[in-house]
């Protein structure tokens, strides 16, 4: 289900409605929450909620583990009973077929008795691990099979594939590999990672695990940020399940705001700008030329900064749209984007840009690698290293691995060159220029990632780089960009000019109902002329 | 905050006033939409029918066009007997906006260009009464036909064709396939309308005829709910005849329609053609959507050969949703008169001479 659907703007309203008239009975509304968030999901493809339900029953009793070593009995017995219903709701109405289970109902079915096995038995296991190695030995076989179930439902068919490249290149035969008709389940990168850091903060003794499987359901399905962020820690979000939420009207005025804004910004602009750059990019992105794009230099690089507009509005949408339909349900998300294009410098950006992602690579891969504790040169490694497989958490595409490759790349030569001190140090014309230049680079990664293929970011290169003309469908398209951005730029101004996010409380009521009026009305038209609604850009990760 | 409502009440219609005009405001100068009011009630015969003795305008951003609604529901300068005159080719002709004449003055219609130019040839006299009515689809026609249009004793039933015409036949669940028989499903469609007094209100058609706004609101809640209904009942069809592809049964339906109606004009004597609307995707492409219907092909006219001859001319409104401009209409009325004329002359050959 879309934010930006039809289907949404019925559902919403009836889960808060219930969801308040249920205020007062916690456990009732945290199971509403873990209902309706499956339902959300399931609007897409029911049989990838069972992954989810995998998902919980596997690291909820894996931080229990970790946490008492042991699991009582009732909770053992209610995990089974979470995946089981799991599997017969979602799995097998849709693999029993003619009287018979379908490949896909027996791997469930395997998965799932597997799991009971693992909870039933699970204690018993432990035990059989000397007692020092006991929480590690779970930690690392959490995270293994999460990573296993990202990577097989996200990289497979890739690595699989380039592979056979290599193969061939080098020994001239195509191996014959078999390749698997995998779909992508939406939003599992977002999910995976929120539930490795939980099992992970628990290892570590950040946080306690909860006690209830259904508080922890709700955690990680939370439909506002359940399918693109942002991705959540346990120790900030999991603690408002435990708690009573009390309804506050100035929270619900922001996050009444936070929504229209956000469609705003994912409607008007995003999903407009994607016309002008789709125009562009899409005769490349299915390599059927490779010729210079006729509209010169100028309109490449237009659609190039178009497309940096483009990503961040419907991304920072998306974030806004979660945290808004969160806060009207008393929850709290963090914050994911803060001015990214004000940047002076790489790590300025990375701690502006998908914090959630950035802080989350942060704190479980560059500090684990060593971070910044073991000389520069290791430091450099890890940042690179951690830039890389950013870019793959992308997707399986080399143009992302280059994109991570690209951003470690920058971040090192900055800190290398001195660059990143100056320029957070630089004040007044200085700070325009660093910011200036920075946006460009920023703009060469967005093409890196935006690019379907090598090919067309060289072809792009070299018309931006060789082809001076000037041509009408340029100029146009500098319109375009024009007439759609500065809003966006305004309304960052303000933000910078009030020092707070949500500025509207500094203007009068007359102000307040104009600025409503208009952004209400712009998402009416706008949605009102597209066919369907368009899909947020980062469900593809 | 309770009181302080109390004592400012009289500023809240103010205040809705304000917002009205600010809504008015933004629609003018970030989507200038056509003010197109449409005036249809329910007739007796359970399909909508044009608001008998009617009359208003359309505004456009190149033109303003008046319609005149006869007392029968007809878009006419005049009353029009339902019985024919001594030797006259009589022709009724079923349509949607196309068929009425939507953005054009009357006499520029293609309808009127096509009675025009049969008159004009000298070899038959032509009547043309035009039950057209802005968002029929086939099944509405066919019963229009069969309720009203009948009582005109057409000597040609003239049925136009367009894209939308898929989805309307579906959508109105008039009629339906039954084991590839065309059966009638429902005996009324009449999608909400307004009411009949509330079309005659000074209030309402002030705001109808004049807010962009109105008229921006009206057509995105109508399209949304039309396109919901058409995938409702897409979806019903599909399972009904799972065996068949979605296009397939989607224009199983149309091709039923439109070879009964054939049928029905056979059956009372008078004679069948079709006028399918192409398309247009931009100034130079055109392509017809007119199902293949094995008893009427030969009776079928599709103007995308004249329209060719006429290449990077404006043959329809660039905004929005565009009918025929004037040009458009004029050629698609003489490319039908071509065809219609030897139907006329035929008949009128046949008709033994007043002693």
């Amino acid at each position: 289900m879309l934010f930006n659907s039809l289907e949404f703007l019925l559902f919403f309203p009836t889960v808060l409605g219930l969801y308040w008239l249920l205020n007062g009975h916690r456990s009732a509304q945290n199971l509403l929450i873990l209902v309706s968030s499956f339902f959300f999901y399931g609007w897409w493809d029911v049989r990838f909620l069972y992954l989810i339900a995998f998902t919980t029953v596997f690291d909820f009793n894996a931080a229990q583990l970790i946490e008492n070593r042991t699991l009582s009995l009732s909770s053992r017995l209610k995990s089974v009973a979470f995946i089981v219903v799991a599997y017969l709701g979602f799995v097998l109405p849709d693999s029993w077929q003619l009287g018979t289970l379908t490949e896909g109902g027996y791997s469930g079915l395997m998965a799932t008795t597997f799991l009971s096995a693992l909870v039933m038995a699970g204690p018993s296991l432990v035990a059989l691990i000397p007692e020092k190695l006991q929480a590690k030995s779970i930690v690392v076989l959490s995270v293994v099979v999460n990573l296993t179930i990202l990577g097989f439902f996200k990289y497979f068919n890739f690595f699989v594939d380039s592979f056979q490249d290599m193969y061939l290149t080098v020994f001239g035969v195509q191996p014959s590999i078999i390749m698997l008709s995998i779909v992508l389940p939406v939003g599992i990168s977002f999910y995976t990672f929120q539930s490795m850091s939980y099992t992970i903060d628990v290892y570590r003794r950040d946080m306690k695990p909860t006690a209830s499987i259904v508080e922890f359901g709700s955690y990680l399905s939370f439909f506002p940020q359940l399918v693109a962020g942002p991705i959540e820690r346990g120790k900030h979000l999991l603690p408002q399940f435990q708690r009573d939420r009390v309804w506050d009207a100035e929270q619900a005025r922001e996050g009444m705001w936070l929504i229209a804004w956000g469609l705003f910004k994912k409607v008007v602009i995003a999903d407009n700008l994607s016309i002008l750059v789709n125009s562009v990019f899409s005769a490349y992105d299915h390599g059927e030329t490779s010729a210079l794009p006729e509209g010169g230099g100028l309109l490449v690089l237009i659609a190039v900064y178009a497309f940096a507009f483009q990503i961040y509005a419907d991304f920072s949408a998306y974030s806004d749209i979660a945290r808004g339909t969160a806060k009207l349900m008393g929850f709290d998300l963090m914050l994911n984007f803060r001015l990214p294009y004000i940047s002076t410098n790489p790590s300025d950006f990375w701690q502006r840009w998908h914090i959630s992602l950035s802080s989350w690579l942060r704190d479980y891969l560059y500090i684990p690698l060593g971070g910044n504790r073991k000389g520069k040169f290791n430091t450099y490694r890890n940042l690179w290293l951690t830039m890389l497989l950013g870019g793959l958490w992308h997707g399986a595409n080399w143009t992302f691995v280059l994109w991570g490759f690209y951003q470690g790349m920058i971040l090192v030569l900055y800190r290398l060159l001195g660059v990143e001190s100056a320029g957070a140090k630089s004040t007044g014309v200085m700070k325009a220029i660093h910011v200036l230049w920075f946006f460009q680079l920023t703009c060469l990664g967005w093409l890196i990632f935006r690019a379907q293929n090598l090919d067309t970011i060289w072809i792009f290169l070299e018309s931006v780089f060789t082809d001076f003309r000037t041509t009408s469908s340029a100029i146009e398209a500098g319109w375009t960009l024009i007439s759609f951005v500065w809003p966006l730029l305004l309304v960052q101004a303000l933000q910078i000019r009030y020092q707070s996010f949500y500025v509207l409380p500094r203007f009068q009521w007359f102000t307040n109902l104009n600025i409503w009026l208009v952004i209400l009305l712009s998402i009416g038209v706008f949605a009102s002329n597209q066919f369907r609604p368009a899909e947020f850009i980062y469900f593809a990760f | 905050m309770r009181s302080r409502l109390l004592r400012y009440w009289w500023a809240l219609p103010l205040l809705l006033l304000y917002i009205l005009l600010v809504c008015e405001a933004y629609i003018r100068v970030v989507q200038p939409t056509k003010i197109q009011p449409r005036y249809v009630v329910g007739a007796d015969y359970g399909v909508r029918m044009n608001k008998p003795s009617m009359t208003y305008y359309h505004t456009g951003k190149d033109y303003r066009v008046r319609f005149a609604i006869n007392s029968k529901g007809v878009r006419a300068d005049r009353e029009i007997p339902y019985e024919k005159p001594a030797s006259t080719y009589r022709i009724v002709a079923f349509g949607d906006s196309f068929g009425m004449g939507y953005e054009v003055e009357l006499g520029d219609a293609w309808l009127s260009v096509l009675e025009r130019e049969l008159n004009q040839s000298g070899q038959c006299n032509v009547e043309v009464v035009n039950l057209s009515v802005s968002g029929h689809g086939t099944a509405e026609e066919l019963v229009t036909y069969l309720n009203e249009g009948d009582k005109y004793h057409p000597d040609l039933v003239l049925v136009e064709w367009h894209q939308t015409d898929l989805d309307d036949n579906l959508r109105s669940r008039l009629f339906t396939l039954k084991h590839g028989d065309l059966v009638k499903a429902n005996e009324t469609y009449l999608p909400p309308i307004e009411n009949a007094e509330l079309l005659e209100s000074r209030l309402y058609r002030l705001i109808a005829e004049n807010s962009m706004f109105y008229a921006w609101a009206r057509q995105s809640l109508s399209t949304r709910v039309q396109r919901i209904m058409a995938a409702t009942a897409n979806k019903d069809l599909e399972q009904k005849q799972s065996t068949t592809s979605d296009l397939s049964a989607r224009n199983g339906l149309s091709i039923a329609l439109l070879d009964r109606f054939a049928a029905e004009a056979q059956q009372r004597g008078a004679a069948f053609y079709a006028l399918d609307v192409p398309w247009r995707e931009d100034r130079e492409t055109f392509t017809s959507s007119f199902p293949e219907v094995p008893s009427i092909s030969s009776k079928v006219y599709s103007p995308i050969a004249d329209f060719a001859l006429r290449r990077g001319e404006v043959l329809y409104w660039e905004d929005d949703f565009g009918h025929f401009t004037p040009l458009g209409n004029s050629i698609v009325g003489r490319g039908l008169a071509e065809r219609i004329a030897p139907l006329c002359r035929d008949s009128v050959s046949q008709v033994p001479s007043s002693p």
